[in-house]
């Protein structure tokens, strides 16, 4: 697909996100980011394979129609788009979840599956997610499994 | 002239490219590379022996002018970006050719290589910035961090670091 390099991309205020569409890995590359990630992370699910046409927070907030390399730009999307952050324990299916590497936005995904019952110090391990990993592919993980597991994990809901 | 060192072909590992691919922006990207045992046993062997840097400047250029297809992103663009984390500093005119032209151009396979190079010029600007001050108007700094630094010069409405000494003054 011929794609134009960027999109027209806003938040719910009208403030402009800047964004790009960068192309695919070569075909070897995009067999190596597999392989390893498989072997490196064995317990996660991968959704869809590597591409360069959107990132994390493409996903998260454009539909993957493009990538968002700001962090800035993320938070100024949780703010104009009305998200608010909770706790582990209000967590629902469809919140998001945004990880934090020395206190800037280094990634960010959503909630496919809670589970319910669990003690509370062991809640993090229940909370499933579908994020895109950079520039590799889509997986469906635990919020803790992947290569984000030593950030610090914060919930995001925009439901009333 | 210095030979490779054999330590620069651990920045094409699975370690490397999968901590690089891993990476959303450009100020994570680094973070991740810079975090790598790679990364980190390149930076021991350059702060034992300098003149090193030089031929890392000639392994990225080698990993850049390897032969690719320019309708995909360059195999080698994560070696490359590791490469520019621990040649950033570098005041050696090779280095900031390097990163120069890196910065300028604007193919799309080169896209992330593109984005590190402007990230290590930012990135040296601010260090800079903090080394003068320093020198400029002793010690009392009303900030200690890079970041910090940036931010209070632009407050305090400085273009240049002149200005930024006279209003610091008064």
């Amino acid at each position: 697909m011929d794609l134009p390099g960027s999109i027209p991309l806003y938040t719910r205020r009208r403030r402009e996100i800047p964004n790009a569409q960068d192309q695919d890995l070569p075909r070897l590359a995009r067999q190596r980011v597999v392989d390893g990630y498989r072997k490196k992370y064995p317990l996660v699910r991968l959704r869809r394979p590597p591409c360069g046409q959107y990132n994390c927070h493409g996903l998260t907030f454009a539909n993957r129609r493009t990538g968002i390399h700001d962090p800035d730009a993320v938070s100024t999307i949780l703010a104009d788009d009305g998200f608010r952050e909770i706790r582990l324990s209000d967590v629902q299916c469809g919140d998001l979840v945004v990880y934090l590497d020395g206190g800037e936005i280094s990634h960010t995904g959503v909630v496919l599956e809670v589970k319910e019952g669990v003690p509370a110090d062991s809640m993090l391990r229940a909370v499933k997610i579908i994020s895109k990993w950079g520039n590799a592919a889509e997986y469906v993980h635990m919020a803790t499994d992947g290569p984000y597991s030593g950030h610090v994990v914060t919930y995001w809901t925009d439901r009333p | 002239m210095t030979p490779p060192d054999p330590s620069f072909e651990a920045l094409m590992s699975d370690e490397v490219f999968l901590e690089g691919m891993a990476a959303s922006d450009v100020g994570s990207l680094w973070s991740r590379l810079a975090r790598t045992e790679a990364a980190m046993e390149v930076s021991r062997r350059l702060a034992s022996d300098p003149s090193r840097l030089r031929a890392l400047c000639a392994f990225a250029q080698d990993l850049l002018a390897e032969n690719h297809d320019s309708a995909y992103r360059h195999p080698n663009d994560m070696a490359v970006c590791a490469c520019l984390v621990l040649l950033a500093q570098s005041s050696l005119g090779a280095v900031r050719n390097l990163i120069e032209r890196l910065r300028a151009d604007k193919h799309p396979s080169l896209v992330w290589v593109q984005r590190m190079a402007e990230y290590c010029d930012r990135q040296r600007v601010e260090t800079t910035s903090i080394v003068v001050s320093v020198h400029r108007i002793g010690e009392d700094i009303p900030f200690a961090h890079p970041a910090a630094a940036s931010k209070e010069h632009e407050r305090a409405g400085a273009t240049t670091w002149s200005r930024y000494v006279d209003l610091a003054v008064a």
